[in-house]
């Protein structure tokens, strides 16, 4: 039994099976207290070795338009240096995109959802444009802004901007009240009582806003790139989709999901690092 | 003794309520500058809204609150507030915390010497290697410790404490009893304390006066001086007559008001047929 409650709640299931299932269930039962944890890797692996036996299966002269796990690392590869510059100039957007959106978003967050009149004017508001799919407004900020890349950091703003202000707003309306009487009991300024107190208070919000803005600014970036860049990483997958160079395509879909993946990371390290007060 | 005819804080036919219900009717209680007194109560006396007024955390719909004659209208530093748990700022730690508090009431100090003002104070609660710590690095004892330190380093001549050993463990409750009356005696001028409580030991032990609350709505059913000399060495005072017919009093107060609701609540029910 011991071995059953160290092996975690994947072999709990495992030995609510039936009687007849007792013997294998200990083997399992070990292969699943050793791959817990790496249960993420496990699919990885089996999702790479699915593409490689569909690319088998695939007929030779389909063989460019789905291409094996092999190919596309040597068309990875190969683009290396070109994806290398594309992230950069994707950076250049998403960057400056993204930190007015944190930072705009919780400033007006914190503001709308301490000031009670702030709140009502912008609460309507929000209803109506917060949920607004954001892709709708690329063709005409590119029509409007000068230049592509003003056009860009724009509509990843608006992108990032929506889900950080409304989690920050909802943040800073829920502060518990044994905080709110301390901060008043020391007699804080409205100014140090939202630096101080609302702030950190928020921050768990904040960041969950934060890590759903991150996503929707790569989409809006990948989408807006999609329109009229020239170089970057969705305009690197669009390039090579209009040339049916599909191993680089799907090299490139790869390599963006990995640029992803990084910042998401990222971006877990630093809210574990502001929240620690919170373990 | 001083007995200044001006009371330092005075409730004056305060009334009190959440929505319909009352919660304190036309209650009036004066403190004596330099007074400890005991606000003792069942859940729903009200004992802890009469502390918010005092803080000026809630406004009486009746009545008005006055501390040394001047009208009470919201939360003040003259008045330091220790609540029953949290009331350290959990993103900041322990000194972090006092400093804020003295950043306010001092705002003339330099940086420095607020941090140093600060470790002094937890110093004297016995906080002195904790000070780099965060409260949640800390065990509840520890942070009302730091509660109380932050309040004294405000240095406002009332404190107002709402159940501020409830959450402990009988030894660190005894340990910070014994902190709190070695503060009050060693401060000139002394300052005013109102300590909520429901333990009547607790009340009887640490006050000059104690006073008890009735629910429903609350308001005071007794008001008693104790006139047991201090310092109260606790084994002995335990033993003391009258220390014991203080406790009995008291007991038999809160007794009676609990049988008077029951009774009500049992008329109430027969009248409803149940």
């Amino acid at each position: 039994m011991s071995q059953v409650r160290a092996s975690g709640v994947a072999s709990l299931a495992l030995a609510d099976l039936p009687a007849s299932a007792s013997r294998p269930t200990r083997p399992a039962g070990r292969l699943t207290a050793r791959l817990s944890g790496k249960e993420g890797w496990c699919l990885l692996v089996g999702l790479l070795l699915l593409w490689q036996l569909v690319a088998w299966v695939v007929p030779a002269r389909n063989r460019f338009l789905f291409p094996s796990p092999l190919l596309t690392a040597q068309a990875l590869w190969a683009s290396l240096p070109e994806l290398g510059k594309g992230t950069l100039s994707s950076f250049i957007i998403l960057i400056p995109g993204y930190a007015a959106a944190v930072v705009a978003g919780v400033v007006l967050g914190i503001l709308a959802g301490t000031t009670r009149w702030l709140e009502r004017l912008t609460v309507p508001f929000t209803r109506v444009v917060a949920p607004v799919p954001p892709t709708v407004y690329v063709p005409y900020a590119i029509a409007l802004l000068p230049g592509f890349r003003s056009a860009a950091i724009a509509v990843v703003f608006i992108g990032a901007f929506w889900p950080i202000f409304v989690n920050a707003t909802a943040g800073a309306a829920s502060v518990p009240q044994r905080l709110r009487d301390n901060a008043r009991v020391l007699g804080l300024r409205k100014a140090e009582y939202l630096r101080r107190v609302v702030f950190p208070s928020s921050l768990t919000h904040i960041f969950s806003g934060m890590s759903v803005g991150l996503a929707m600014s790569f989409i809006m970036l990948t989408v807006a790139e999609l329109f009229g860049a020239n170089a970057g990483l969705g305009r690197f997958v669009q390039f090579y989709a209009d040339f049916a160079d599909y191993p680089r395509m799907v090299a490139g879909i790869l390599f963006t999901g990995a640029v992803t993946f990084v910042c998401m990371r990222a971006l877990d390290r630093v809210k574990r690092r502001a929240l620690f007060w919170q373990r | 003794m001083n007995s200044a005819p001006q009371p330092a804080l005075e409730l004056d036919s305060v009334s009190f309520g959440y929505g319909t219900g009352a919660v304190l009717a036309d209650l009036s209680l004066g403190l004596r500058e330099g007074e400890f007194v005991s606000l003792l109560g069942p859940s729903g006396s009200g004992k802890s809204t009469v502390l918010r007024l005092l803080a000026g955390l809630e406004i009486p719909q009746r009545g008005h609150i006055r501390h040394r004659g001047k009208l009470v209208t919201g939360p003040g530093i003259d008045r330091g507030v220790v609540f029953q748990d949290y009331s350290l700022f959990p993103w900041m730690t322990l000194t972090e915390n006092v400093v804020l508090a003295i950043g306010k009431a001092h705002p003339q100090l330099e940086r420095k010497e607020r941090r140093e003002l600060a470790e002094e104070y937890l110093e004297l609660v016995g906080l002195a290697d904790a000070h780099g710590k965060y409260p949640q690095e800390l065990s509840g004892g520890m942070c009302q410790r730091g509660a109380i330190a932050r309040a004294l380093a405000m240095g406002a001549p009332v404190l107002l404490m709402d159940e501020p050993f409830g959450a402990l463990d009988p030894v660190n409750r005894t340990r910070l009893q014994d902190l709190l009356l070695e503060v009050w005696n060693s401060s000139r001028p002394a300052r005013t304390i109102v300590f909520v409580t429901h333990d009547v030991d607790e009340a009887i032990l640490l006050a000059d006066r104690v006073v008890v609350l009735g629910a429903c709505p609350g308001r005071i059913i007794a008001d008693l001086d104790v006139a047991i000399p201090r310092p109260r060495p606790r084994r002995q005072t335990y033993l003391q007559p009258e220390f014991q017919s203080l406790r009995k009093a008291v007991t038999e107060y809160l007794q009676g008001d609990m049988l008077q609701r029951l009774s009500a609540a049992d008329t109430m029910a027969e009248a409803e047929g149940i």
